[in-house]
């Protein structure tokens, strides 16, 4: 769990790919250089952490495929793209490919840097809310199927009263089922639990 | 305000409209006209008392060539010219009334003519539909008035009912009318090349066909026919020189000289009549040969623009291509020399528990900026040369196709490769059209160069390539060009796109790398489908244009 999350640089030259690792690593990152989008595909795996700079134009696949392939992989590495050939189509496909950004070489530090931060914060967020997710979707199985039922009518905004009626049962009964629910969800209170609820909803949606 | 105030108002508003409709010019034209019809017919007279058996009616050529040019306006011109003339030198027996009858008879079959001419247009003497179109409607022009002028005769004219007057009558008129019409309408609109080359050579061809003349001239009594024939040498040799104007002129000379020699009428009517026969004969010949010259220098001249085109545009693109790869491999180095730099400043500050020293900091800075400012230059190089992107239009893709094919076409004949299309009937794409173009030409000629290959290793003969298209999912087109040839080795495979790589011993390795960037700038891909012996495609797709809105506007 405390892997430190890495750059990949992918770039077919040499001395490019170790110059950029060497820069992210002297600001205190961690990187790793590939000589391929293959190679990286192959080395870095399912579980990769971190974010993704590659060159556009690469023989074998370029980083715009490499870009479809981990979407198709789902393998959601923030990407940014470089390119010496300033192409600014390229640059627009990539964009809307969802590339994080797209740096045109030679850049100095401080665009790389920033770059690089911006999409690591990037993941950092997007990990840490698949995280929360996993935790909640967890929560959510420990829940019996007619707590799971109330749940999702209290979410709806019903109350005790109006959700005994639809499910045939006390409303003493749902008040227990209720409090059981609040405790196994970890929710503070009717709000929190609201917004779990709904972001599952989301997250199911998508 | 009393009643014939007003009438001769009106009266006097009419007058000054007519005034206003005759301008100037028109009237100064008309009045050429008119002098030098009169001229015409005069000469005409000379040569035969009888309006319908002179040897060309010049005149009437001159009549429709001003109707077809300035349109029925003129109309009122003809007729003043035709009836003054008739004054002038009267066909004899024939009367005013007549004679201003046969002048009617001129004005309605000639501005008929001139009329369903002008629809599309001054005819088109340089293509041999026009030709065709102008000398079909002067042949029946011609035969309406002769048959109308010796149906009169026969009334009140010298003439018995002679079978063959109309036919004598009609070779008079369409001679003088395909004679002299093409040559005043085609003449003006010519703008020759100056080249003393060619102001030569047309000497040395009048000097020529004068001399024919003058070789035939001595035997128009006894034997017009027998050395006849010798005007057809530089006729024919004018003709494929100088194409329709040079036909035009040709004729024009030779009938204005033979007028010259003629100039008795101390002939024979039927002799003139056999002898006009032929020169009719001869001068559309001529202006068949001369249209088809002409057609043909035209079609190739057309075809050489845009093979300039196209080298040109191949040339502005090659230079963006080469500047784009220098870019990209300076770019490399000067991307890692940045970031050597950088990491050397930054390893200096942490590691050093001193401060850095300040002009080392300064000095890595420089470096820094050094290497940026080459990027920048880079950078403004190229976008100096441009990618040749052109202006992208809505095209038919089989047209475009066809186009880029003409090019290459004789390289395939030379080859023995069948090229084969099959591109579905009306896919419209938004594309700069000469961008893909070179594209088409760049893997044709590649296709054409592996097969070649093969060929001269013996390998095989009969090679083929074939090019389809057809639509795609998602607003795409998609092309193929495929031929049966050996396919790409395993090497050349792997650096199939890259700049200067090429396994042909003449070729910079441009090519496809040049083809992409013009498909990759349509928003397109370009890529290696399949490769194997016997089969080898390369695939590329452009965007296609939104045809649906243009169908229902």
């Amino acid at each position: 769990m405390s892997v430190h999350p890495l750059i990949h640089v992918v770039d077919d030259e040499a001395p490019v790919r170790t110059a950029l690792v060497m820069l992210a690593e002297s600001a205190g990152h961690h990187a790793q250089a590939h000589a391929s989008a293959e190679d990286f595909l192959k080395n870095a795996g399912q579980g990769a952490s971190g974010c993704v700079v590659a060159d556009v134009r690469m023989p074998g696949m370029s980083g715009l495929e490499l870009q479809t392939e981990m979407k198709r992989r789902g393998m959601e590495l923030p990407m940014i793209v470089i390119t010496g050939h300033g192409d600014v189509a390229m640059a627009v496909q990539a964009l809307k490919a969802g590339a994080l950004g797209f740096l045109e070489k030679p850049f100095d530090d401080d665009v790389f840097l920033a770059s690089v931060s911006e999409a690591l914060e990037a993941f950092d967020r997007h990990d840490r809310e698949r995280r929360a997710m996993a935790d909640v979707e967890a929560r959510v199985d420990a829940l019996t199927q007619r707590e799971r039922e109330i749940m999702t009518l209290i979410a709806q905004g019903l109350s005790n009263r109006e959700a005994a009626r639809d499910l045939s049962i006390s409303v003493r009964t749902v008040e227990n089922h209720r409090a059981r629910v609040m405790e196994k969800m970890q929710a503070k209170n009717l709000s929190d639990l609201v917004r779990m609820v709904l972001r599952l909803e989301d997250a199911s949606a998508h | 305000m009393s009643l014939s105030v007003v009438r001769s108002r009106i009266g006097a508003g009419l007058l000054q409209e007519a005034a206003a409709a005759v301008r100037p010019r028109a009237l100064a034209i008309a009045l050429a006209f008119i002098a030098l019809y009169a001229v015409l017919d005069r000469i005409g007279a000379m040569l035969a008392p009888v309006a319908p058996f002179r040897p060309g009616d010049m005149a009437g050529g001159l009549a429709l060539a001003v109707l077809i040019w300035g349109g029925l306006r003129y109309a009122p011109a003809v007729l003043i010219a035709d009836i003054a003339s008739d004054l002038l030198s009267p066909t004899p027996g024939l009367g005013v009334v007549g004679m201003s009858v046969s002048s009617l008879g001129l004005i309605v079959t000639y501005c008929g003519a001139a009329w369903w001419l002008r629809r599309t247009g001054v005819p088109d003497f340089m293509s041999q539909r026009g030709l065709a179109r102008f000398l079909g409607a002067a042949a029946i022009a011609s035969l309406l008035r002769a048959g109308f002028d010796i149906a009169l005769l026969n009334k009140w004219g010298p003439l018995g009912n002679d079978a063959s007057a109309v036919a004598r009558a009609w070779t008079s008129y369409f001679l003088g009318v395909a004679v002299v019409t093409p040559f005043l309408l085609v003449t003006p609109r010519f703008r020759p090349p100056y080249q003393s080359g060619n102001v030569l050579m047309a000497a040395i061809q009048a000097l020529v066909l004068t001399g024919a003349m003058v070789v035939i001239m001595p035997l128009r009594l006894s034997d017009p026919f027998r050395y006849f024939y010798l005007l057809f040498l530089p006729q024919i040799w004018i003709a494929v020189r100088f194409g329709a104007v040079g036909a035009a002129a040709g004729n024009f000379s030779m009938q204005a000289g033979l007028v010259f020699l003629f100039l008795s009428p101390d002939h024979p009517t039927v002799t003139l009549f056999n002898f006009q026969f032929r020169l009719l004969a001869m001068c559309l010949s001529m202006l068949f040969l001369g249209s088809a010259v002409s057609e043909r220098n035209r079609v190739e001249e057309a075809l050489r623009n845009r093979q300039e085109e196209l080298a040109r545009v191949s040339r502005l693109s090659l230079a963006g291509e080469m500047a784009a790869a220098l870019a990209h491999e300076l770019n490399q180095p000067l991307t890692a020399t940045v970031a050597f730099v950088r990491t050397a400043q930054r390893l200096l500050a942490r590691e050093g528990k001193a401060a850095p020293d300040a002009k080392t900091v300064d000095a890595m800075d420089q470096a820094v900026e050094q290497a940026e400012r080459a990027g920048s230059i880079i950078r403004t190089l190229r976008g100096f040369i441009g990618k040749g992107d052109g202006a992208r239009a809505p095209r038919d893709l089989a047209a475009v196709v066809a186009q880029a094919m003409d090019l290459v076409h004789p390289a395939c004949v030379r080859a023995g490769v069948r090229v084969e299309r099959a591109i579905d009937k009306g896919l419209q794409v938004q594309v700069d059209e000469v961008g893909v173009q070179q594209v088409m030409i760049n893997l044709v000629q590649n296709a054409l160069d592996s097969l070649e290959a093969e060929r001269r290793s013996g390998t095989r003969a009969g090679g083929e390539i074939v090019i389809s298209a057809s639509a795609t999912e998602g607003g795409q087109v998609e092309v193929e060009v495929r031929d049966n040839g050996p396919g790409l080795a395993p090497l050349a495979q792997a650096h199939l796109f890259q700049p200067f790589a090429s396994d042909k011993p003449s070729g910079m390795g441009l090519g496809l790398s040049v083809s992409r960037g013009i498909v990759e700038a349509h928003g397109g891909k370009l890529w290696l489908a399949e490769s194997r012996p016997g089969r080898c495609a390369f695939r590329f797709t452009l965007p296609a244009a939104r045809s649906r809105s243009k169908r229902a506007a």
